[in-house]
């Protein structure tokens, strides 16, 4: 006889990203506890699971114990989006167990719950606050079960009813460990973690049984949408299989010059650092790539970080941004997180089909993040590198270089062996001018110019010129005349 | 007044149109708060009610300053038996009117807090008579 195991349905929780973060779902009959200081979102999270799952057939049930007047909770609630005021009494009943926790006796509190879920057979039971209910049972020898016996006689009790349980509970200590805790098949850490001045929204799963969660902590963020979790974005399509570059197929990047020094074009698929100093004409080039794009039928995406209009940028590509050829990516939002900008990247490259993307500047992009975060840029923008990478578009980043003429340098963070592809832009001083050259210094499996070559920008864009005849030490920024060999003697070097 | 209100408030005005008296129209009156409290007080909770209904005497009794005794159901949330004394004691169109004032300044304040949609929502539960007071409407004239 072979035993068949239990199958353990999942349930898309209806708060985006949360689903993948607790590694599928939330699993169904689970009792879980969402726990997290005041203010960290638990009420909000419960709300918004609980109006994504009700239904007529199976409604949910929300016992508010004394914690928060439920006028309020319904107050501020209803600000969210999610928040249907018709499925109030329909689909979701609101219960207030003030009266019976009053009391203390958590005998009658359990008493009255098992009887409104036998009246109601919800598919989700939310308790909040779970603390109400502890402090309510304290101090009290009347009482004629302890906390640990409630604790698992509401647990074994909603799981054979077949609901889904939240407990949501204040000021619990994960150093002291309430026995909630073991009872509990998930527990849900929501935190508000403080750097310098940025507070950042973060939610662990601690635990939930039976399934592989995401391990560590994932940014989340309130809105008047409700709570918007940012998964890691290199696991975020794990049904997806990653595209490799193809070589063979070239993306002019609209410099017909550029092209020709990079055998080509840009390989499709490919990332690529424009590394310069400020004013050097890398937000042009990149401008310059998206107007390409456009120009062979493509679509792209910006992300872009520096705090100018869209018709800074040029009319041509003003003009695509409007006509929905070109989706931008609102980088506006305070305290950003690599996982959000990179979930937003992506959810605009899947609606235009994009595939060409450029994210104008990293040092832009770092300035935006959460201070919490920078400590950790390097791994997070070879992440989002790799993950954007995996869509198939062909990335070009831009990134301020400070021209240092001491030694040559390609980015600021060591990103240059993230990406396939630099191209570097510098200054040089000619005569008495200052002279822009680039060239191309990487290019991945795949033959390229090693010339330095003048460059010029005018109101049509980027004109590449000769390479720099005559002259050495262009690197140093001060080049010198070339000197012809063997025309002077030894000794000549000393002065 | 929104619908609802105006719904619950229309079998007062009834009663008060085929001039029943003072203290039966006063009876369904406290029967019908029950059925508000009944209805309300799982989901905003008993205190919640209280509160609201305690303002609503509160605002209306300005201007009508006989209400002011309904101030006595206050221990007793959910009962109302000192506002069935009060508008037992007035003419059955004064009956109808003071009720229907406190009423809309009750849902007024409810409205104010959780919104006009969730009110409205609310408050569609409240049945137009609740069945153990049924008598009261069959045994009029």
């Amino acid at each position: 006889m072979t035993a068949r195991k239990a199958t353990i349905h999942r349930l898309a929780t209806g708060v985006p990203g949360l689903d993948e973060v607790l590694g599928g779902g939330l699993p169904e009959f689970s009792f879980n506890l969402i726990a997290g200081s005041p203010g960290s979102g638990k009420t909000t999270l419960a709300h918004q699971i609980m109006f994504a799952l009700a239904t007529r057939k199976r409604p949910a049930l929300y016992f508010t114990v004394l914690g928060e007047p439920p006028l309020k909770m319904l107050r501020y609630q209803q600000q969210f989006e999610f928040f249907d005021s018709e499925q109030v009494n329909a689909s979701i009943r609101f219960i207030n167990l003030a009266d019976d926790t009053a009391t203390g006796d958590l005998d009658q509190v359990l008493t009255r719950i098992v009887a409104e879920v036998e009246a109601h057979g919800p598919a989700v039971v939310i308790v909040d606050s779970f603390r109400s209910v502890m402090l309510a049972s304290q101090g009290d020898d009347k009482s004629f079960m302890g906390l640990q016996q409630f604790i698992q006689r509401l647990g074994m009790l909603m799981t054979s009813w077949q609901a889904t349980t939240f407990l949501i509970g204040e000021y619990l200590s994960e150093i002291d460990p309430n026995p909630i805790f073991t009872v509990a098949d998930g527990l849900i850490w929501m935190r508000q973690s403080l750097h310098s001045n940025s507070v950042v929204r973060k939610m662990e799963i601690m635990k939930m049984r039976g399934q592989r969660t995401l391990p560590g902590l994932h940014t989340f963020r309130i809105s008047s949408a409700g709570i918007h979790v940012f998964a890691p974005v290199a696991l975020a399509a794990p049904t997806e299989t990653p595209k490799a570059p193809q070589t063979d197929v070239r993306l002019r990047m609209g410099v017909p010059e550029l092209d020709q020094m990079m055998g080509g074009g840009l390989p499709r698929g490919y990332s690529l650092l424009v590394a310069g100093p400020s004013g050097s004409g890398k937000s042009i080039l990149a401008s310059a790539f998206l107007l390409e794009g456009a120009r062979s039928g493509e679509t792209g995406v910006i992300a872009a970080f520096e705090q100018r209009s869209t018709v800074a940028r040029g009319r041509a590509l003003a003009e695509l941004i409007r006509g929905d050829r070109v989706g931008v990516v609102d980088t506006r939002a305070p305290d950003l997180s690599v996982e959000e900008i990179a979930r937003l990247l992506i959810t605009e490259i899947h609606r235009l089909k994009a595939s060409r993307v450029v994210i104008d500047s990293l040092s832009g992009f770092e300035l935006a993040l959460a201070p919490t975060f920078r400590d950790d840029f390097r791994e997070s923008l070879s992440r989002l590198v790799s993950s954007l990478a995996s869509t198939g578009v062909s990335v070009l980043m831009t990134s301020e270089l400070e021209d240092r003429y001491t030694d040559l340098r390609f980015s600021p963070y060591g990103t240059a062996f993230m990406t396939d592809a630099i191209i570097v832009q510098r200054y040089i001083e000619v005569d008495s001018r200052l002279k822009r050259v680039l060239a191309v210094v990487k290019l991945r499996s795949s033959d390229h110019s090693n010339e330095l070559r003048l460059f010029s920008i005018d109101a049509e864009g980027i004109k590449i010129g000769e390479m720099v005849a005559g002259r050495e030490g262009l690197l140093g920024g001060q080049p010198s005349r070339e000197q012809k060999k063997n025309t002077r003697g030894p000794g000549a070097d000393d002065d | 007044m929104q619908s609802e209100a105006r719904r619950i408030q229309a079998t007062i005005a009834d009663l008060a149109a085929i001039n029943a008296d003072a203290e039966r129209i006063a009876e369904v009156a406290a029967s019908i708060w029950r059925e508000i409290y009944a209805v309300l007080s799982p989901v905003i909770g008993p205190g919640g009610v209280g509160a609201l209904y305690q303002r609503a005497v509160y605002v209306t009794r300005a201007a009508d300053p006989g209400l002011a005794d309904a101030h006595e159901d206050a221990p007793h949330p959910g009962e109302f038996a000192a506002l069935q004394r009060v508008l037992s004691q007035l003419s059955s169109a004064q009956v109808a009117a003071t009720n229907g004032a406190l009423l809309q300044a009750f849902c007024d304040l409810l409205s104010n807090l959780i919104g006009v949609s969730l009110t409205e929502r609310l408050l569609r539960s409240v049945r137009n008579l609740p069945p153990g007071d049924a008598a009261v409407l069959e045994s009029l004239p």
